[in-house]
């Protein structure tokens, strides 16, 4: 209990330091937000009272200490681009990422182990070869340039071999919510997720597959699953108790680890297949050099990896075999 | 060299020719890759084909004309050398920021290792995007870029091996025989403490090469009309279905790059944790 109090005293200092290095990032760059908010030609007067209404006269460290306290407490500003809120944007966005990312992470992790057990069964086998050249492949392939592909091919065997032509657009039912009643709308964004979910499984699952691969080999080289099967214990109950189950944790721990990949992932995705997340989000506000919403963008998926990283670290001994709670 | 893969065999070969035809390739085209012709009669000629102007084409032509293997090889150069420079930049940087942070306890590696653990919460695209969004996009920028957001990796690694260096005896043995602190670090330490950095920056070189094409296709990296294998893809994305050679022909050149780089810093991981364990 102790030791979780102190993580989690630790995990709230490197937020606030994310904090921090954004803010520093962000005043490093040239131009303030009053330059990019007005015409080039706008005079020096204009410039400065705007300057000042944005409070951007203030000394830097008060700058700093009014924004970390905006932040406490849960303001995260106001978009450049549309004047509106930024919690507004995100409370829109982010359901649409944590549905799209929930569901590619839990098939990742299915297929990836799934795969990454059985090449580990056949390990220098032909078949563990070809699916090792595979699964390194799609983990070298552009996520960009994989859905982009999908598109295409969908685009053709729409008009060859009857695909839906859904499955390449964006989903109304989030474009314009309300529109379609909810049973409708679900099954809408479940028809137009297919390839989106496809394009991150399949890059998410070649990496989790790459690794469980190495390290259920690693587990079966172990002294203690020699003794099992000396004892007389059968081969498969020494190879899922002994061997798998012993390299679950370090699988768990990457997966974790894996995150601000997945994250990554998805805002190419995003960006390809237009849903309106927080990869599309941030996409925009970088097009449009919108500080404060790359800022909370920022912010926020620091704020997800670091309380991910807290869970694993809470969660992970609960599920090694190798150690007992005391 | 007997134990040496199939595969990686494979990869060091594709890798050195493609590096050879970016290098050289341009020297023999007769075609500038960003001049523009007359487009009508020359645009999306496809692979194989003679186009109006009497020129044949291995990998067709884009939606101006332009030869796409000429462009191909020049944005290789770019590709390439941004996603060296980046990898390496990053590699030197967390080596040299690691072997600080291990050599000296206190204020100076709690700092360094603080920020590496910040830095290392924001996914790297995210923290790229968002510099990219601040500066200039351009090739000076996107190496700085990659080089800010990669070297926490190396830094880890280089920290926890020159720990393990101080206490050994001919660091001490050094120190008494009255080696300065830095001829320490610098002639005992560290070359002892490269390794892990070598094979992490090879790791890193396909990271940073699929960053790159990441950047240049949203337009925050390399401009055009400038090719670069990331800003082709993205203009092969309007004639994805009529003319599927503009994109694919970049895409392959990243996937084959990047799997090469890949297979070739896996085997070297792999070696160095064999060679580790005995």
């Amino acid at each position: 209990m102790n030791h979780l109090f102190r993580r989690t005293g630790t995990a709230l200092a490197l937020l606030w330091l994310v904090c921090t290095l954004t803010f520093v990032l962000v005043h490093s760059a040239p131009g303030d937000a009053a330059l990019l908010l007005l015409p080039p030609e706008a005079d020096a007067s204009t410039l400065a009272r705007l300057r000042a209404d944005l409070g951007l006269d203030a000394p830097l460290l008060q700058q700093y200490l009014r924004w970390l306290g905006n932040i406490a407490q849960g303001d995260l500003g106001t978009s450049l681009a549309s004047g509106r809120p930024v919690t507004e944007a995100i409370r829109s966005a982010l359901p649409v990422s944590l549905g799209l990312g929930l569901a590619s992470l839990t098939l990742t992790v299915l297929c990836g182990l799934a795969v990454g057990s059985a090449q580990a069964r056949r390990a220098g086998s032909r078949t563990d070869t070809a699916l090792t050249m595979l699964s390194t492949t799609l983990y070298s392939a552009p996520t960009f340039w994989l859905s982009l592909a999908f598109v295409a091919a969908v685009t053709v065997g729409a008009a060859t071999l009857g695909i839906p032509p859904a499955w390449r657009l964006p989903a109304f039912a989030l474009r314009d919510p309300g529109v379609l009643d909810a049973g409708a709308a679900a099954l809408d964004i479940v028809r137009h997720a297919v390839l989106p979910v496809l394009v991150l499984t399949l890059t998410g699952a070649a990496g989790v597959a790459r690794f469980a691969r190495s390290a259920i080999v690693e587990a079966a080289r172990t002294d203690y699953r020699r003794t099992a099967l000396a004892k007389g214990v059968t081969a498969r109950a020494a190879w899922y108790r002994h061997v798998v189950r012993v390299a679950l944790p370090a699988v768990a721990a990457l997966v974790a680890l894996s995150l601000p990949g997945i994250v990554a992932g998805s805002v190419f995705v995003e960006g390809v297949f237009a849903w309106p997340g927080m990869g599309k989000l941030l996409l925009t506000a970088v097009a449009q050099r919108d500080h404060p919403v790359i800022l909370a963008v920022t912010l926020l998926y620091a704020s997800v990896v670091i309380v991910t990283n807290l869970a694993t670290d809470a969660l992970l001994p609960l599920l090694d075999p190798r150690r007992t709670r005391g | 060299m007997a134990q040496v893969p199939n595969s990686v065999r494979v990869a060091v070969a594709a890798l050195v020719l493609l590096v050879l035809a970016c290098v050289a390739g341009p020297w023999f085209l007769e075609r500038d890759p960003t001049a523009i012709g007359d487009v009508l009669s020359q645009r999306f000629g496809a692979p194989f084909t003679t186009d109006g102007a009497g020129a044949w084409h291995l990998f067709g032509t884009d939606a101006f004309g332009r030869d796409v293997l000429a462009r191909l090889l020049v944005a290789g150069r770019l590709s390439l050398l941004v996603g060296v420079a980046g990898a390496v930049l990053s590699g030197v940087v967390g080596a040299l920021l690691g072997a600080l942070a291990g050599w000296a306890p206190g204020v100076v590696d709690r700092t360094i290792t603080s920020s590496a653990d910040a830095l290392q919460a924001i996914p790297r695209l995210v923290l790229l995007l968002a510099c990219a969004a601040l500066w200039r996009p351009g090739i000076p920028t996107l190496v700085t870029v990659l080089a800010l957001t990669g070297w926490m990796g190396v830094a880890r690694l280089v920290r926890a091996e020159v720990q393990g260096l101080v206490e050994r005896d001919f660091v001490a043995a050094a120190r008494v025989l009255g080696a300065s602190q830095r001829r320490l670090l610098l002639r005992h330490v560290l070359p002892n403490a490269i390794a892990p950095a070598l094979v992490a920056t090879t790791l890193g070189v396909g990271n940073a090469i699929l960053l790159e094409s990441g950047l240049s296709f949203l337009g925050l990296g390399v401009q055009p009309p400038a090719p670069s294998w990331g800003n082709m893809i993205a203009a092969g994305r309007e004639h994805l279905v009529t003319a599927p050679w503009i994109a694919l022909a970049p895409g392959l050149a990243v996937v084959i790059t990047v799997t090469a780089a890949t297979l070739i810093g896996d085997w070297l991981q792999d070696r160095a944790a064999g060679r580790a364990r005995g």
